[in-house]
């Protein structure tokens, strides 16, 4: 099948990487470079059966799809993180699994080629199902964790762990669940900026929460009420780092960009200065606490494409910014037909102070995620997932 | 001439104080209730509100003899009658020029409750004022209705109607709260990019040096300390007072009784809760589809 034109054609997505096996019923729900290689960890569709993925295929150039991890039913891979080698333990990648009989950390060792786990299920303790996002800081991993799928029903509790440094293979809490605040019922972004870990909540009450450790283990809460735009913006989704500007994604709350909820609000892209707080690149104008906020490119949410959940990733490059936004589901849409570009990419040439429409998605997007070559982005045309890189 | 601002919300919603605060900004002119777009003629407004009150349009009374003559009075007010009767094919919008002209270059600020009574009223306004800016003034449903009960219902039962076709009943009064703020969100939907601003009455009021000049900002005015220590004067507006027989109101009564700000009071307001049993009505509790609207504008 020929795939459609892509329109407008400032920002190329032609070049199709590789299409995944069929038979699995799998969606990509992470993904990460390391060490010349793409690896994608899936997750099965929803209200499917089947289990958790690692596929690895060559980077940039594709090639041969190969599994390196199978994992047990029920499992989905929710997280990557990659250690590089100037610790002890030499480079190696982890990924978080979220498993009914407790939530995972593997390994895989440069160059071992396999994935196994490192830690006990659920990290000590088993109702612990959900792990997930994963984060490197100070040379120690630090996982979010939950005791339900996040956003199926709402006893997750948003717990951040940190394993022990002793090597026991114990771990720690980083903070209270939920940050004290039973409302967060997940723990959708972890970053580290200039050392600082960041964590972003998703809260469907009162909309996310961006927290920030503070050097004597406290936590600082630097974003509350999704930037005060409440339960229109319950989760963070994406971030980027660079010119001493953390960029935030924010959009509908739910595990994959298939399962966004039919009344997700078109999202939000804003800046956060560590020093000064936080300031509106796109989205909705308002009062608030921390002064008038107007979106710097003067776009409104979703770039004013209402039919928009989620911005799926932010890719920054210096004065460049590219975001790829997700569409509202097309279960969402009243009678089932497909939504006229199913993702679209913006970019700003400018740090943000312009953005325009760089190109179309035109199967719906499943997974995006920016790395150093560009965006890569996953979508389902035909039944099957679609991997193309944005550049 | 510049655009005026509209604030919309239903009554009770602390839109007397605030339209007040805001009008005395030197660079706008605050007024009081007008109604003057219920009717597709003044004609019409005035024999629509004539069912309702024995004096008519009395915010527009009031307007009419403060620009002509500087003064309300009883004889300034029936002048201000004559001129309306003579006038009764005029529009909305052709009265509004009328007072634009009399106030010069200042921001109209008009609240009037009647511009949300209905769609086809709100669309009449925003077609004759299509770069208008707009304020939506949100209160809590429960303090809302507290106050709309007590002004309306103090003694006589409740009505209910239906929130939506599939659900269940709830007092009008919350409905009220409901309907017209989800008139004022589709209306949103359609106005230009910050064209329309959402704000908290609660956190106005809570703070008003930290909002006011952020409002100021908004609409491209001086945002310096003498335009704020005028706005926290509501109670210089000519029209912030019980005025003559014919015309006494135009504006919350309780606001016209007492409209300086008492700043410790407003600090304090207290935050109120979406759980619960209403208060006018022990038996039932707020609708989902209202708890799901106030939850996405902060209520909780």
């Amino acid at each position: 099948m020929k795939d459609a034109p892509l329109t407008p054609p400032l920002c190329s997505t032609d070049a199709v990487l590789a299409t995944l096996p069929a038979g699995a019923g799998d969606l990509p729900g992470a993904m990460i470079v390391w060490e010349g290689a793409l690896y994608i960890g899936t997750a099965p569709g929803a209200g499917e059966g089947g289990h958790a993925r690692i596929l690895r295929l060559p980077w940039p150039g594709g090639g041969a799809v190969e599994p390196v991890y199978e994992g047990p039913e029920g499992s989905a891979v929710t997280g990557f993180a990659a250690l590089d080698g100037s610790s002890d333990a030499g480079p190696a990648l982890y990924a978080a699994l979220a498993a009914p009989g407790g939530g995972l950390i593997l390994q895989a060792k440069a160059g071992a080629g396999a994935f196994a786990p490192v830690t006990e299920p659920g990290l000590g303790e088993a109702a612990r199902r959900w792990i997930g996002p994963l984060a490197l800081w100070g040379g120690r991993l630090v996982a979010a964790a939950g005791r339900a799928a996040p956003l199926v029903g709402a006893i997750g509790s948003a717990e951040l762990l940190i394993e022990a440094d002793d090597g026991s293979g114990t771990w720690a809490a980083l903070s209270e669940p939920g940050f004290g605040d039973p409302g967060n019922v997940a723990i959708s972004l972890l970053t580290v900026l200039d050392g600082t870990l960041l964590a972003g909540t998703v809260n469907p009450a009162r909309g996310f929460q961006l927290w920030q450790a503070g050097e004597d283990g406290a936590w600082e809460q630097r974003i509350v009420d999704g930037a005060h735009r409440h339960v229109a913006s319950p989760a963070l989704t994406a971030c980027a780092a660079g010119e001493g500007e953390l960029l935030l994604g924010s959009g509908g709350a739910a595990p994959t960009a298939a399962d966004l909820p039919a009344d997700a609000q078109p999202p939000e892209l804003l800046g956060l200065d560590p020093a000064t707080g936080w300031e509106l690149i796109a989205g909705e104008p308002r009062f608030t606490p921390e002064g008038f906020k107007v979106p710097a490119a003067l776009e409104g949410p979703g770039f004013g494409w209402v039919k928009t959940a989620r911005i799926c990733a932010i890719l920054r490059d210096g004065a460049t910014i590219t975001a790829v936004l997700a569409a509202t589901p097309q279960s969402a849409r009243p009678f089932g037909l497909p939504e006229p570009g199913a993702a679209r990419i913006w970019r700003s040439e400018d740090a943000g102070e312009t953005f325009v429409e760089a190109a179309a998605l035109p199967h719906p997007l499943v997974a995006a995620a920016a790395f150093d070559e560009g965006l890569l982005l996953a979508g389902l045309a035909g039944g099957k997932v679609r991997l193309r890189v944005a550049t | 001439m510049p655009e005026p601002l509209f604030i919309l919300c239903p009554g009770r919603s602390f839109s007397s104080v605030v339209s007040t605060v805001i009008g005395q900004h030197p660079q706008c002119y605050g007024l009081p209730e007008l109604n003057i777009f219920i009717g597709r003629s003044l004609g019409e407004c005035w024999d629509n509100d004539a069912t309702r009150s024995t004096y008519p349009l009395q915010g527009l009374k009031r307007t009419l003899a403060q620009l002509h003559d500087g003064v309300q009075t009883d004889e300034t007010i029936e002048k201000a009658e004559a001129w309306i009767a003579e006038r009764r094919v005029w529009s909305g919008a052709a009265v509004m020029a009328h007072i634009q002209e009399q106030v010069g270059d200042r921001i109209l600020v008009d609240k009037s409750p009647a511009n949300v009574v209905h769609p086809k009223v709100l669309g009449q306004i925003v077609r004759a004022y299509p770069r208008a800016s707009y304020l939506q003034l949100l209160r809590h449903p429960r303090t809302r209705g507290k106050s709309h009960m007590a002004a309306h219902y103090p003694k006589a039962g409740i009505k209910r109607v239906m929130i939506d076709a599939m659900g269940s009943p709830a007092p009008d009064v919350e409905y009220k709260w409901h309907s017209t703020h989800k008139m004022i969100d589709a209306l949103a939907r359609e106005l230009s990019l910050g064209q329309m601003m959402r704000i908290r009455g609660e956190d106005l009021l809570r703070d008003l040096r930290l909002y006011l000049p952020q409002i100021c900002e908004w609409l491209g005015i001086r945002a310096d300390a003498k335009a704020l220590a005028a706005m926290l004067r509501p109670e210089d507006s000519p029209y912030a007072c019980l005025g003559p027989t014919r015309a006494r109101y135009g504006a919350n009564p309780g606001f016209l009784a007492n409209p300086a700000l008492d700043f410790d009071r407003l600090a304090n307001i207290p935050e109120a809760s979406l759980d619960g049993p209403l208060d006018w009505d022990a038996q039932a509790e707020f609708h989902p589809d209202t708890r799901h609207h106030a939850h996405a504008y902060g209520y909780r």
